[in-house]
Formats: structure tokens, sequence, C-alpha cells
């Protein structure tokens, strides 16, 4: 039976920083009042107090804060809010906060804790891609056996190098890449070693190791009624220690033809499996092929150059989607045009990546046609040693990647921040890389530069 | 020499703010007419802090949010007489609602907020005298 919309007038945001004070101005523009819960550390800052409200829940440390899960329910109900959004991080790929907060009666901005347990196991997420038709890394879907010979049957019919993921694992942690047969079992039980310590389960899956491949990533937006469409695709290669640190979209050399069905096996797959809000396949590019890696059940921090692109402002859709609204666009709707890079500016020293933190002295945002800068950090903020050292995100857009690069370079150019170190210095020179500005570059194109840089 | 008066409130909370978020455990002014020692208290249900001026004073923080309710109106002249564990007020969520009480035998100097206030984790709640 369908739903009906449901009652939203409060939505409590359940994160911090640029992420918050994105969600907020969604908020606004919907007409939507906002509570933000904060830490100690950021019971100050001025987007904390330019919400309708806040509730400092604990202590700095994000464990006693930000993921303290029952604050934030009793928060929600402190203020009245209806909904919880949990931005990106902390809790929102937490299936157990998901269906916390639907048991408290309240709208949980994202996807029920079916779909997001079912995308965190990446065995179970592949079995789903495999059974909607999404192009997927060869190996089994399905769990390692603990049967030497069979681990090792199985490395062999996937063809050297292999690489072993823990199937809770994910953003690079609980993987090992075997080159050959001699060092498969010792692999084998050291991940599965790890799997176990850092997320608590053994199990382990295998795939072929691809070894230059570039990161696409497709958005999709999907609604209770059985809507779903996909907003173009994003290349996010540029990455550092397995962290994203320039993303651009569309991806450069990926042509419509190529990209269109692996979009349309995407919104099947969220079809088949029932899938609401917003959601992120993440692929692995190689020699023209697409591999799916994981699908992230949440708004991506890169969100911005698809908003760029396609024009759709994909937080408003996520908040529409979890009141019960219809998708107000169909596929053949969906044009993305331009092209937009993004930026993320922490603050990390450029060279040595050594968190900084401290308080802003002095701060100079770069504007213009084409560029958008979110962030919450102003002069006198104060960057705490506690979190992510994200502290704001540069995005620009203009009619081709050409010119959206040349947009980028002179807004790196006047954007000045003074008091804490930022990696602003390292994001000029990389914009004025030649193999970058050509495009296509992989994943690992980053790491060799820095590391050439670095020996320069 | 500092003007700083070390029994205001907003001083006291500015200072165990900063301790906290230094992750020192203590604090001790001294100087003439007037000491303040602040020591942070880690499994406590309330920080505390005292001042020693012409009364010890406490100053007791909300040991999470909710909708403060006062057990008793504010009382002039330290009327107001608790014993350790006392109830100084309620937090209310929702239905529930959570006991904030002293640690030490004590009585209400005064209220820093107000019957029905929501208050967030750490912000004071009630100054209280040490007996």
């Amino acid at each position: 039976m369908m739903q009906t919309t449901r009652n939203l007038q409060t939505v409590l945001i359940a994160n911090r920083g640029e992420i918050a004070l994105r969600i907020m101005r969604a908020c606004r523009n919907m007409g939507l009042k906002t509570v933000v819960v904060c830490s100690q550390a950021d019971r100050d800052a001025a987007y904390v107090k330019s919400a309708d409200q806040s509730v400092c829940i604990g202590p700095a440390a994000a464990s006693k804060s930000y993921l303290n899960q029952d604050a934030i329910l009793l928060a929600a109900r402190l203020t009245g809010a209806d909904a919880i959004h949990p931005g990106y991080g902390f809790l929102s790929e937490r299936a157990g906060f998901s269906a916390a907060t639907e048991d408290a009666g309240l709208i949980f901005i994202g996807p029920d804790a079916t779909s997001i347990a079912t995308m965190g196991d990446k065995i179970a997420a592949k079995s789903a891609m495999v059974a909607a038709g999404v192009p997927c890394v060869p190996g089994p879907d399905c769990e390692l056996p603990g049967e030497v010979d069979q681990i090792r049957q199985i490395a062999s019919k996937i063809g050297y190098p292999v690489i072993i993921k823990a199937a809770g694992g994910g953003g690079g942690r609980g993987m090992r890449v075997v080159p050959d047969e001699a060092s498969l079992i010792e692999a084998v039980a050291l991940t599965r070693e790890e799997a176990r310590k850092a997320f608590g389960s053994p199990a382990l899956y295998m795939e072929k190791f691809l070894q230059h491949p570039r990161h696409i990533e497709i958005q999709v937006l999907c609604d209770i009624h059985g809507n779903a469409v996909w907003l173009g695709h994003r290349d996010c290669s540029m990455q550092r220690r397995h962290q994203k640190v320039v993303e651009e979209a569309p991806a450069p050399g990926i042509s419509s033809s190529l990209i269109a069905p692996v979009g349309a096996a995407c919104v099947q797959a969220c079809r088949q499996i029932g899938y609401r809000g917003v959601g992120t396949f993440e692929f692995l590019f190689e020699d023209g092929a697409f591999y799916f890696i994981e699908m992230n059940t949440r708004l991506q921090v890169e969100h911005p150059v698809t908003e760029m692109t396609s024009g759709v402002d994909i937080v408003c859709q996520q908040i529409g989607i979890a009141r019960g609204d219809v998708l107000p666009m169909a596929q053949d709707a969906i044009v993305c045009e331009g092209h937009s890079m993004e930026c993320r500016i922490n603050a990390e020293d450029p060279l040595t990546f050594m968190p900084s933190a401290g308080v802003i002295t002095a701060l100079e945002l770069p504007s213009g046609p084409g560029v958008r800068v979110d962030t919450h950090i102003e002069v006198g903020y104060k960057v705490s040693p506690y979190y992510d050292s994200l502290i704001a995100k540069l995005i620009v857009h203009g009619p081709d990647r050409r010119e959206a690069m040349a947009r980028m370079r002179r807004a790196l150019a006047g954007f000045e921040v003074e008091g804490v170190a930022t990696t602003i210095p390292l994001l000029r020179d990389l914009f004025q890389d030649e193999a970058f500005a050509d495009g296509e570059t992989d994943i690992h194109y980053l790491e060799t530069w820095l590391k050439n840089r670095s020996a320069a | 020499m500092s003007k700083m008066d070390l029994s205001a409130p907003a001083t006291i909370e500015t200072l165990t703010a900063a301790l906290e978020a230094a992750g020192v455990d203590g604090l001790e002014i001294t100087r003439p007419g007037q000491s303040l020692r602040i020591v942070i208290s880690g499994t406590a249900p309330a920080h505390t802090v005292s001042v020693s001026d012409t009364f010890q004073a406490k100053i007791v923080k909300a040991p999470m949010a909710g909708q403060f309710l006062c057990d008793l109106p504010a009382v002039p002249g330290c009327q107001t007489r608790k014993r350790p564990a006392d109830t100084l007020g309620f937090l209310r969520v929702g239905p529930m609602l959570l006991p904030v009480k002293t640690e030490t035998a004590a009585c209400v100097h005064r209220y820093l907020v107000d019957h029905e206030t929501i208050v967030g984790f750490g912000d004071p709640i009630a100054e209280i005298t040490s007996q």
C-alpha cells in the first residue's frame, strides 16, 4: 500500500560543520525549521547559532556527542523535531540509527535500516547488484570459504592479482592485494583477523584486483512510490590514502552511450531492493568497463558537483523523499550541462598532511559566476582537533572542463585562510599539473604525483 | 593584576570549558580576597566548581540536554538547604525525568536558568553554596 506524505515541520541535523549548514540551507528553502545538535567544542560556532534551535548534547569527543544515538534521539524529542538528517559520516550509515529513529516515531532522512544493512555488507550488496544486472568486479558474490584448496581454486579462476576484502569493511580499510599464489593463504589469514577485530565479522570475499582503475560514481534519487532517477556521473579518482581530494562531474572521456546502460542498471537495482532516498553507486572503471564496488546509502561530500551540472538540489529532494513526496522529475527530464569540479579544503599542512587546529584569523572566500563555497568557517572560528579536518568545499562550474579548471585556478588563487594551515597551496599546484588537466588520471595518480613532488 | 571576578558564573564557565577542551583535570587561582579551585569531575553526574570568597559556591552543570524543572523556586539568602545527593531539580525529556543532584551538603544560592528552560549538556544550572 502506498505510504502517504508525512508531516514534517522541523528537521534535527545530527551532524556538524559545512554539511550541517548545507542541510540548514535546504530546510530553509523548503520552509522547514531546523534544530542543530552540537558538542561542547562546537557550541559557540556561528553555524550552530544560525539554526532555529540548537542543543548541546555532549562533550567534544564524537563518541559522546555526534555518535551518541540516544542523546540525539532525546534531543529530537526535547525540541519537537519530526525528522533527523544524519548528513554524512557519523551515524549516517548505521542501520540501527535509522531503525531507532523510525521506532521513535520520527522520520529518518535516509534509507530504511534494511537497505543500509544490505549495502553495508559488501557480499550482500554485490549479490544484490549481480541480481539487478549491475556490472561487478570478477569474483564470486559470496563469502570466501575457510578451506585452503577452495580459496586457491577461486583465486586461480579469477586470475592474479586478486584483492581480499572484509565484507564489513569500506573506505579503504580491511583489504589486501595478493600478487600471486605464494602469498595467498597468509594474506587471507591476516585480513580475516583484521576484519574480525575492526568490523566484528571475519567474513571475507575475493575479487579481481584492477591495477589502474578510475573511481566513477553514479548518483541516484529514489522515492517511496517506485520512481527513481540517476543524475549523471562523477569522477573521484584524485585520491590520497583512499580519501577524495578533488571530484568532478561528468567523468572526463566517458561517453553518454557508455554510461547510460550502467545508470539505468543502478536505477533498476534501486527499484529491485526497494531503495528510498539518495544513494551513490561507486565503480572502478578500467579499459572501458565498469565494475561495481559499493553503494553509499547517504549524501556524499561531493554531491555539489552533481547539483551544479544537473541543476537538482539533492538535499531538498532527499528531504522531500523522506516526507513521502513524489519525485518531481522523470529520467528524460534530467539534463546535465557543463562541467563542475570540487576541491576539498582541509585544515592540514599542505606538505605533511598533519591536521592543523587553531583560530581563523583572516578569511577571504572566492566568488563570481560559477563559483560556490560550502563552508561553516568565518573569522574567529576555532578549528577543532576533535573532528575531520574538512573546513570548506570549493565548487566551480563552467561550460566545459577546460573553463571549469580555469575557474578553479582563479578561485583557489583568491581563497585565503589565515590562522591554520590548509591544503589550498597543494590544490593550486595540482591544478597546474598537465596530466590532470588532460583528464582521465587513475586512482593512483595523486599518490605518485605527491611522491614525485616531495622528492623534487 | 587582572580585575576578573572569580566568583562570576560566566568566568567560571569559560575557565571550565577551557580546561575541558584542553583535557586538564583542574585549576587553582589564589589572590588576595579570592581563590578559585575548579576540579573537572569525569564520573560525577554533574560538573562542579568551587569559589572561595565570602562563601563556598559551586556551579552545577546539566549532565545532559533536557528541559530544566526547578525543584524549588530560587530562594534568596541561602535558605534552601540540601543534603548530599538531594535533588536540585529535574531534566525532562518527553516522559522521562532525570534528577539533578548535589554532590555535597549545600544550599541553593540561585538558579542560573529559569524553570522549564531547555538546557544543553554542560549548561550551568544552579549555584549552590557548600556547607
